[in-house]
């Protein structure tokens, strides 16, 4: 079920279904294999409440309708945490990052009105980085080789999206 | 000593047990320093029982959570401890705590770091390590410093304290940098213990 204000160019994202333990190397975030009984009963356990804090959003490729990857939502009202994975057989994760990024920031912090948004990207992904300038992000940390590489290892940047300040309106009366 | 895994001077470390949930929920009740998060909160004693039997469920853990433990008595006085261990990429978040403010301020708290990045580089061979502090925890930040740590950078907006959003200040730091501030700090503890 696409959201359709969470559409792009060639992506859209929406919420995650059971279905979606079929394919779970797609969008769980991490490097060990699972399979779907332990997708499963992650997704049973995580999509239970609604209107949970933290929310599992599968990224969709527009022309194939695969699971290409997945977002990870942590609120709590004010600030947002994004946790993003790329399916292991994209070949540019790094795109997709960036492709993302375009949709998530402005719904989050001009029609969600987030205080702040971080989300981490390693130093080597240049186009998630230019994208993420582009839409006037910041970054507000940079931790020093923690991604590992083959042979090498590179910094992990923590970009930050500010949102406008909340003000009091004065109140409306009848 | 009761389980020792790494043994200084005056501390020691060791795996916490379900009675030590009482010497957190006590820290929690009696702190007196309101610059170190944005809301005190008198945890139950419950659900720090309950944390610390979670620490022990998967292996290899997530979180490693040791007890700060006096050598001369085996009293608790707080935790150290590193958290989202990421064993692929040998990174990890470092934390401490020490619950009864008459322990703070005297030495045991850097102590018992150091022995927890010993573990952390030495044992499990991490590669590089963070911590968070919150801006208006000035010494914590110092502390950081001293043990090696390097600043990284600051998310702003962290948290907010009387109307005032304040930021959150990271810090990181390799195991080079961690050996060359424990060298200091053991001449500095050699020349003031002649």
């Amino acid at each position: 079920m696409q959201a359709i204000y969470l559409t792009g160019e060639r992506i859209y994202l929406r919420a995650m279904q059971l279905s979606d333990k079929e394919h779970a190397a797609a969008w769980f975030n991490s490097l060990y294999p699972i399979n779907a009984t332990r997708a499963e009963a992650f997704l049973k356990e995580e999509l239970k409440d609604p209107y949970s804090r933290t929310q599992h959003l599968a990224i969709i490729l527009k022309e194939t309708d695969e699971i290409a990857g997945g977002l990870t939502t942590s609120t709590n009202g004010r600030k947002a945490m994004l946790s993003f994975t790329a399916a292991p057989w994209i070949a540019d994760g790094d795109r997709l990052r960036a492709d993302t990024l375009r949709i998530v920031i402005p719904w989050l912090r001009d029609e969600g009105s987030m205080l702040s948004i971080t989300i981490a990207v390693p130093d080597d992904e240049i186009t998630s980085i230019a994208v993420a300038e582009e839409l006037g992000m910041r970054i507000g940390v940079r931790l020093r080789e923690q991604v590992a590489r083959p042979g090498r290892r590179v910094d992990k940047l923590i970009f930050q999206a500010l949102g406008p300040i909340w003000t009091e309106e004065e109140p409306v009366h009848a | 000593m009761r389980n020792p895994i790494l043994i200084g001077e005056r501390v020691y470390l060791r795996a916490l047990e379900k009675e030590d949930a009482e010497v957190f929920a006590h820290g929690s009740a009696n702190e007196r320093e309101h610059m170190m998060d944005r809301l005190r909160m008198p945890f139950s004693q419950v659900g720090y029982e309950h944390e610390i039997e979670d620490l022990h469920k998967r292996q290899p853990p997530e979180n490693i959570e040791l007890a700060v433990c006096l050598k001369e008595n085996d009293l608790c006085i707080g935790s150290v401890g590193i958290f989202d261990i990421d064993y692929i990429n040998g990174t990890a978040e470092t934390g401490s705590w020490l619950g009864d403010a008459e322990y703070r301020g005297k030495g045991y708290g850097t102590e018992a770091k150091h022995l927890l990045l010993e573990y952390a580089f030495d044992r499990i061979q991490l590669h590089v390590l963070h911590s968070w502090v919150w801006e208006p925890n000035v010494r914590s930040a110092a502390a950081l410093m001293k043990q090696g740590y390097q600043p990284a950078g600051r998310l702003e907006r962290e948290e907010i304290k009387n109307g005032v959003h304040r930021a959150g200040l990271m810090f990181d730091v390799k195991r080079d940098e961690w050996l060359a501030a424990r060298e200091t700090w053991k001449a500095r503890q050699a020349a003031v213990l002649g």
